[in-house]
């Protein structure tokens, strides 16, 4: 039982290591990560931006008449 | 036939486009989310390492789908664009020039993970290899069709710009395709796209065409969501758009 709890804390430690090319593989994975939610927010925030910018337009065009 | 045709030419409606991709996104969503989950823990947790490369093999999750992707998406930008020129598809323009900051992130994640993934492997990040001087070639495309997108203040007549270039520049897919086959190059040759069995063992393959149908739907979703923006932009004075907001 003991053991086991050892070998499976071994494989997370090994898994974060990946053979000693951790740092190549979880860059990889991160930046694609990041750049994939990035790509997903920005035209969100834009969208909203837009949103914005229409609304105002309409309220100062509602105040000149 | 007639419903598709019925179906096409309400897609082409914005109100009723946007509604429905409203409606459609949060389910494509999910089911993007967790084929990602499925073909990440086959390709991190599951497969087993390479014999040749070792672990560093698993890059092979991201940089495969993303490359398939940014060519996948320069065709679809070209396509795109040829029937916004010839038929004068509003639609079919939008998609050309939306799908372009798309295609240049896939193009960019390809170039950076196989970089991550040349250091280890060929002892360098950056070889002057066909198949990488073709695929960076590509991100200047997808630079050059977002520069000239920007630059020209009519968005229709800068959508028609746009497509030709897209068009022009599809001589380069081929090219980046057998760049492994016509030049000896530094870059492996294909293991997966092959007429013969792929030289892949089940167990590593599945999570790649995982990943790969998770990219794809990625792609379909940024595409919608970048098509919602530029058509609230577009159609800011219009009379949907102000229901939309409640402003009338």
């Amino acid at each position: 039982m003991g053991q086991r709890v050892v070998k499976s804390i071994m494989t997370i430690s090994e898994f974060f290591n990946m053979g000693g090319y951790g740092f190549y593989v979880w860059s990889s994975f991160g930046l694609t990560f990041v750049m994939l939610v990035w790509q997903i927010i920005q035209p969100l925030l834009e969208k909203n931006s837009i949103r914005r910018s229409i609304v105002k337009n309409y309220a100062r065009r509602g105040q000149r008449q | 036939m007639n419903i598709v045709m019925r179906w096409i030419h309400l897609l082409g409606s914005p109100p009723f486009f946007y509604r429905f991709s409203g409606k459609l996104l949060p389910w494509l969503s999910m089911i993007c989310l967790g084929l990602m989950i499925w073909g990440l823990y086959g390709g991190l947790v599951l497969a087993p390492a390479d014999y040749q490369q070792g672990d560093s093999f698993r890059i092979i999750y991201v940089h495969v789908p993303a490359a398939w992707m940014s060519l996948f998406i320069y065709v679809a930008m070209a396509i795109a664009g040829a029937i916004g020129i010839i038929w004068h598809v509003k639609m079919a323009e939008i998609v050309c020039v939306t799908s372009a900051p798309i295609g240049a992130m896939f193009t960019f994640l390809a170039l950076a993970t196989g970089s991550l993934w040349g250091k280890p492997m060929w002892g360098t990040w950056w070889v002057w290899d066909a198949r990488l001087t073709s695929e960076l070639i590509l991100l200047f495309l997808y630079f050059g069709v977002i520069a000239l997108y920007g630059a020209i203040e009519d968005k229709r007549m800068a959508a028609k710009a746009v497509a030709i270039l897209a068009l022009v520049g599809l001589v380069n897919i081929p090219i980046i395709h057998y760049s492994v086959e016509w030049w000896n190059t530094l870059h492996q040759g294909p293991t997966v796209t092959k007429f013969e069995k792929p030289s892949m063992d089940t167990s590593m393959l599945i999570p790649l065409l995982i990943m790969a149908l998770a990219f794809q739907l990625y792609y379909f979703i940024a595409l919608l969501l970048r098509m919602r923006t530029e058509l609230l932009h577009r159609e800011r004075n219009s009379k949907w758009v102000k229901e939309l907001l409640n402003l009338s």
